[in-house]
């Protein structure tokens, strides 16, 4: 390989790997179109945010009807945080500050899960008892 | 006053037991007697407020403090049960 053809070669993979967001751009063009504006504002908004921090909050009450209301609401919670995560890992800063929301609704849906998860064992729990005490 | 299922079928305290009592309470102006009955309450109706204003207003450190409200929720809720299975009154 001649050396100015090498150069070139090398100059061309520089520019690549600079210009490397660009190209993800150019690869999935469906990330570009849910931007408002383009990376570096901070005021983008990831579409579950809101929904993940209400939902985590809700599955606290889940004790009535033995805590099932809790988990639905949790679990939902953290689908649809796990959504919110891919679309922010496009472009982190655009989305700090909706993340911190989405982030703390997650937190607190999976302590509401957990807490109404051992809410259902423990009714489960006791119906056994219950029941094995009628049958016998 | 919504019945409690929980209550009705095993005859016994759920965690959350007291919730209804307290809010009532508190709605009389019965500050103390509403702690007494169920401590979580306040945190709880702090929480819920403070949620409702940070998604209007949209506050710096906003989400921290829901969780910190949040997490100091979660806790009261569980000390509250742990003592009342400790004392018994939950299998009365």
């Amino acid at each position: 390989m001649p050396h100015s053809e090498c150069g070139i070669f090398f100059i061309c993979t520089f520019i690549k790997i600079k210009n490397m967001s660009e190209l993800d751009d150019l690869l999935d063009p469906g990330v570009k179109d849910n931007q408002s504006g383009y990376s570096g504002s901070g005021n983008g908004k990831l579409p579950n945010a809101t929904a993940t921090l209400v939902l985590g909050i809700i599955s606290i009450v889940g004790c009535i009807l033995y805590g099932v209301p809790g988990l639905i609401c949790g679990i939902i919670a953290i689908v649809l945080h796990s959504k919110d995560k891919k679309l922010y890992k496009t472009d982190t800063n655009h989305y700090a500050a909706s993340y911190k929301n989405a982030q703390a609704g997650f937190i607190c849906a999976i302590i509401g899960t957990i807490l109404s998860g051992l809410m259902f064992l423990y009714f489960v729990i006791i119906l056994f008892i219950f029941s094995s005490v009628l049958i016998r | 006053m919504y019945q409690c299922s929980w209550k009705e079928e095993l005859g016994e305290d759920c965690p959350t037991c007291g919730a209804q009592r307290s809010f009532d309470l508190l709605m009389n102006g019965q500050v103390g007697e509403s702690i007494q009955m169920f401590p979580a309450t306040i945190p709880f109706l702090l929480t819920i407020i403070f949620l409702l204003l940070h998604l209007i207003f949209k506050f710096k450190h906003g989400s921290r403090v829901i969780v910190i409200l949040f997490i100091l929720t979660v806790s009261l809720i569980v000390a509250n049960f742990i003592v009342k299975l400790m004392n018994g009154s939950a299998f009365e």
